[in-house]
């Protein structure tokens, strides 16, 4: 076994946190723990009492047209929003009406192609979060307009836009995501080695990397493994040794090397992973496509976590083809239904694992769309509305500030790409509260957050996840002082890296 | 020249290429080398050609050779009433890398493909693949033309104005509150031709008093350029700019009642005056975007990461963007000096220092298979190439043509967690590589070394690798290796990687067995998917 194939296995005692059982325990609450707690308490109590949390992040990339995904449906909104929207309104009596909990003095309706998001409303376990979008500061039409306000870098560029919701550092190119520096953090909490906290089902993205273990991906089917590696007839075995020997020799290129560990990291994740996630089997139905078989494959490996020693992980599962430049009232047709029955399956899968105060499913994308037509469908923008479930999710109510539609409102730069009045940053750190990331540690995850919110508050950033005063906080963990390793201090030795 | 000729592993191998003639331009292992950069893969016609006539004429005569046309194999089918679909698309594609006459223009087509990318991933191209097949040709056309001609012929390409969307385009209407579609005129700045900041000539970040970097335009500037891109459609015998019959494989033609009026605003302090017609506006637009200074390294980097290196140092991207702005004749944006600036660069050609850490690129993922089918001389008894590559997105994460998005496969800057982001070193090749790909690719490759690649219930239809050389050398592993290391590695393997491989072999006794392993372990290693 070459230097590079042990495993840091090195307990970090110092950097777990401990947060207690109660799931949807208090977002605004301070988790804390004590270091009078002995490890083997802690383990005792983690493989016992059920603490493990999922996040799960549907990214709708190309940037989705949101304004007709959650639309205003009293008259006199109406009227302005089908003025603004010209040929891409939708039909007014089409809009599947909801009620959100607080009112606003407005009434509003989903996309008629979305019942299923319409019932998980109902039912309090999906929520909305309107107009969320990059800010590097809070931003005014006066200072957009006098360039007074930095500005996200890339502002309606897709490759940007979509880098900055998954790293929530809009004022640089970060490569580093929010749940790769999550990671940082949470991930000792896993006792496994070999797998990432971090899963994707859609290959490399920018939300779950720059942690100390890359991303793991894996398909719809799950892991894969290599033909024939560890069979037992003299030519496997030959092949076997030869690939173990090319994968575990040290390469000074630096792209050897990486190019070596990817392979090694894959055949070693597939051993843990193949055979726990086999194990687990699912009822419920799911549809045929691509977005409801990632998250099947999603439930099932949330379904083996035991299994695979999992109490953190986040998942990356994207959904393409939202830039609609034309068609978008005809796309959307088909593709909405495709993610709101996706998100109800997926929802009553988590209920069939009995998990769904474990999980919150968030939506993202690059960028909200214009609201103005070029004729046959939208361009690139800035704010848009979003979708949250779970069993967490203070759900059948609307958050943020849904902003008026006409042109020329106080936040529209022009053609109806609107200014953003959540920004990712405050969406991001109510998601990494939820997930267990201490207040103390929540800049690690969002940097700039201190410009949009006091990470000491004892509110929470936006809300939508279970706040302090309906659920549980946990008990007797205040007064001992809590030890955090600090980021640039004695890193933890990098395992290889794994793709 | 002086070359290392006496490297024993050339002894048996060039036992089974033609003869290399005496006083050779080029040993056999830099031919082997350079063909990694400049064909979609090294095989013994091209190893040997090189080694006899050298980099310089070699690329003269690739320059000179007739082209592989893409299109016209499946508007043969059409004619004979055969189906045309995309699988079809696919097999005419094969069949020109693997076999057309013209292995560097397929190579710098597919780069450039890579760059003004347009996908069959999106149902209406993939159900236009003779438009796709004649978009190709269009890049196979301009490869070593005018980077001018190319980027107003891509513009106008009903395909192109299909996946981003200048297709039917119209004029604003204030009366409505429409304004023109933004799409085509962002990314033909983002993508095809300045990108989003200001560059020194050698590509670096050009920065203002603060150090921060410098846009190159902001969203006024598409708003302007989004005027300039309307009025275009199908050029339909039947002239309607709405509902004129789709033709998929000609230049989409103007409609000037659908084009903005007046005057339109270009960078760096250019208008277009009004009253112009709207090609007029279009051609002004290109040239503005042409005459940019930033065309010459932006581009240049890119088609050198294509075909070289990740890396470039700022000196190489100065050495082609200087012959961008200059062909040596007074001629801006002759991209056969470019690739001729890119392939005869010192730091192209110099031979590989084993010291280094992290020059060359990682081999993408895709060409490793057709690697294979171009060095083993892949073909199927009936001379077909039906080859479907339906699981290629999810084995290897790429497929030429079907990018997921306009972005390609992998951003030029893209960049993997680990040693290689550390050291603030670009690997844009890794950005397909995960745990799925890597396993997935490797097994495909395996079929496809010891199957087919495409599976077929008639066999005579099945593309297969021709691997009797090395069958005929299998009972010597050493000289079977050798031979493999010359035309897979260019004569680069360790001794280390060498030795398992050969390891391996001497545990099996069966000839084609023997061979089928030695194959597969050298394009599984990860010396060969590293190209320094």
């Amino acid at each position: 076994m070459s230097e590079r194939d042990r495993r840091d296995d090195t307990p970090a005692v110092s950097r777990r946190s401990f947060l207690g059982q109660a799931s949807c325990a208090a977002v605004g609450s301070t988790a804390l723990m004590s270091t009078a707690l002995d490890l083997g308490m802690l383990n005792a109590l983690a493989s016992t009492s059920g603490d493990y949390r999922a996040l799960v992040c549907v990214f709708l990339s190309g940037g989705i047209d949101s304004y007709n995904v959650l639309v205003p449906t009293g008259d006199a909104e109406y009227a302005e929003y089908a003025a603004v929207r010209d040929d891409l309104a939708l039909p007014q009596a089409s809009l599947l009406p909801i009620t959100p909990a607080t009112p606003d003095g407005r009434s509003y309706g989903l996309h008629a192609g979305m019942p299923e998001l319409r019932s998980l409303f109902a039912s309090g376990r999906a929520a909305l979060v309107a107009n969320v979008g990059t800010l590097v500061e809070p931003t005014t039409l006066a200072q957009f307009r006098d360039r007074s306000v930095t500005l996200p870098l890339g502002l309606f560029s897709h490759s940007d836009q979509a880098m900055h919701w998954q790293s929530s550092i809009p004022d640089a190119r970060a490569a580093s995501g929010w749940a790769g520096r999550m990671e940082d953090i949470l991930g000792s909490l896993n006792s496994n080695t070999n797998i990432s906290m971090n899963i994707s089902l859609s290959g490399t993205n920018v939300f779950q990397s720059g942690g100390q273990s890359a991303p793991y991906t894996i398909g719809t089917n799950g892991s894969r493994g290599l033909r024939d590696y560890g069979g037992t007839s003299t030519a496997a075995r030959a092949r076997t040794d030869a690939v173990d020997g090319l994968l575990g020799m040290t390469y000074q290129h630096l792209f050897e090397q990486t190019y070596a560990d990817a392979m090694r990291g894959a055949l070693d994740a597939h051993r843990d992973f193949g055979s726990a996630v086999e194990g687990v089997s699912l009822t419920t139905p799911f549809s045929q496509t691509r977005l409801s078989e990632r998250l099947r494959m999603v439930a099932r490996t949330i379904g083996a976590r035991d299994a695979l020693g999992m109490r953190r992980q986040t998942f990356f599962v994207e959904f393409g083809g939202w830039d609609h430049h034309d068609e978008v009232l005809v796309s959307q047709q088909q593709m909405l239904p495709v993610l709101s029955a996706a998100l109800a399956e997926f929802d009553a899968a988590l209920g069939e694992l009995g998990v769904r105060d474990q999980v919150t499913t968030f939506t993202a994308s690059d960028f909200g769309r214009t609201l103005t037509s070029n004729g046959r469908g939208s361009d690139h923008a800035w704010g848009g509305n979003h979708i949250v479930t779970g069993g967490c999710v203070r759900g059948g109510d609307l958050y943020g500030s849904y902003p008026s539609l006409y042109p020329g409102n106080e936040l529209d730069t022009g053609r109806g790409r609107l200014i953003p009045t959540t920004s990712v940053d405050e969406y991001v750190a109510e998601l990494a509260l939820w997930f267990g990331v201490p207040r103390t540690d929540l800049e690690l995850v969002v940097p700039n957050l201190r410009r949009f919110y006091d990470p000491g508050a004892s509110a929470p950033p936006i809300g939508f996840l279970a706040s302090p005063s309906s659920a549980p906080t946990p008990t007797a963990r205040s007064g001992s002082p809590r030890i955090r390793r600090p980021r640039t201090a004695a890193p933890r030795t990098r395992s290889p890296r794994r793709f | 020249m002086l070359h290392v000729r006496a490297v024993p592993c050339l002894v048996a191998a060039a036992a089974l290429i033609a003869p290399v003639e005496a006083g050779a331009a080029v040993s056999p292992r830099e031919a082997s080398r350079f063909l990694t950069q400049a064909t979609l893969g090294a095989d013994w016609e091209e190893i040997e050609r090189v080694s006899r006539i050298g980099y310089e004429d070699w690329l003269e005569d690739q320059f000179a050779r007739p082209i592989g046309y893409h299109e016209p194999d499946l508007l043969r089918r059409a004619g004979i009433g055969e189906d045309v679909g995309a699988s079809e698309r696919r097999w005419s594609w094969w069949e020109q890398v693997i076999e057309g006459p013209d292995p560097l223009r397929q190579r710098v087509a597919l780069a450039l493909s890579e760059i003004f990318v347009v996908s069959d991933a999106v149902s209406t191209i993939r159900g236009e693949p003779i438009g796709l097949a004649n978009y190709y040709d269009t890049l196979l056309e301009h490869s070593f033309g005018n980077y001018r001609d190319l980027l107003r012929d891509v513009t106008l390409h009903p395909i192109m104005g299909a996946y981003l969307s200048h297709l039917r385009n119209r004029r604003s209407d204030p009366s409505r509150g429409r304004f023109p579609d933004e799409n085509y005129a962002r990314e033909i700045m983002q993508l095809f031709s300045i990108g989003l900041f200001e560059l020194r000539t050698d590509g670096t970040l050009a920065v203002d008093g603060t150090g921060a970097p410098i846009p190159t335009y902001d969203n006024d500037d598409i708003t302007e350029f989004a005027k300039i891109f309307t009025g275009l459609a199908f050029a339909s015998p039947d002239p309607d700019f709405r509902r004129g019959t789709p033709v998929w494989n000609r230049p989409m033609r103007m409609y000037d009642a659908y084009h903005e009026p007046g005057a339109k605003r270009l960078l760096r302090g250019r208008y277009v005056p009004p009253g112009q017609t709207g090609m007029q506006d279009i051609d002004a637009a290109i040239d503005n975007l042409f005459e940019h200074p930033n065309v010459g390294p932006f581009i240049g980097r890119r088609l050198i990461q294509r075909l070289v290196t990740s890396n470039p140092s700022p000196e190489y991207v100065g050495r082609v963007a200087a012959a961008f702005d200059d062909d040596g004749r007074g001629v801006r944006g002759n991209l056969e000096a470019v690739v001729r600036a890119i392939l005869l660069d010192p730091e192209a050609r110099a031979w590989p220092n084993r010291a280094e850490v992290s020059n060359g690129r990682l081999r993408e993922s895709f060409l490793r298979r057709v690697h294979l089918a171009r060095a083993f001389n892949a073909s199927s008894l009936a001379r077909e190439f039906p080859i479907e590559d339906s699981n290629a997105p999810n084995d290897f994460g790429q497929r030429p043509l079907s990018s997921p998005t306009v972005f390609n496969f992998f951003l030029p800057d893209y960049r993997p967690d680990g040693p290689i982001a550390d050291a603030a070193l670009t690997a844009p090749e890794f950005q397909v590589i995960n745990s799925i790909t890597a396993i997935a690719s490797a097994n495909a490759l395996r079929t496809q070394i010891d199957r087919a690649m495409n599976f077929e219930s008639d066999d005579t239809f099945e593309v297969r690798l021709d691997l009797t050389d090395e069958i005929a050398l299998a009972a010597n592993a050493a000289a079977l290796v050798d031979r493999l290391d010359l035309l897979l590695t260019y004569g680069h393997m360790s001794a280390r990687t060498r030795q398992i491989v050969i390891d391996a072999v001497e545990r099996l006794s069966d000839p084609v067995e023997r061979t089928r392993l030695a194959v597969y372990l050298v394009v599984l290693s990860p010396e060969y998917a590293i190209v320094k």
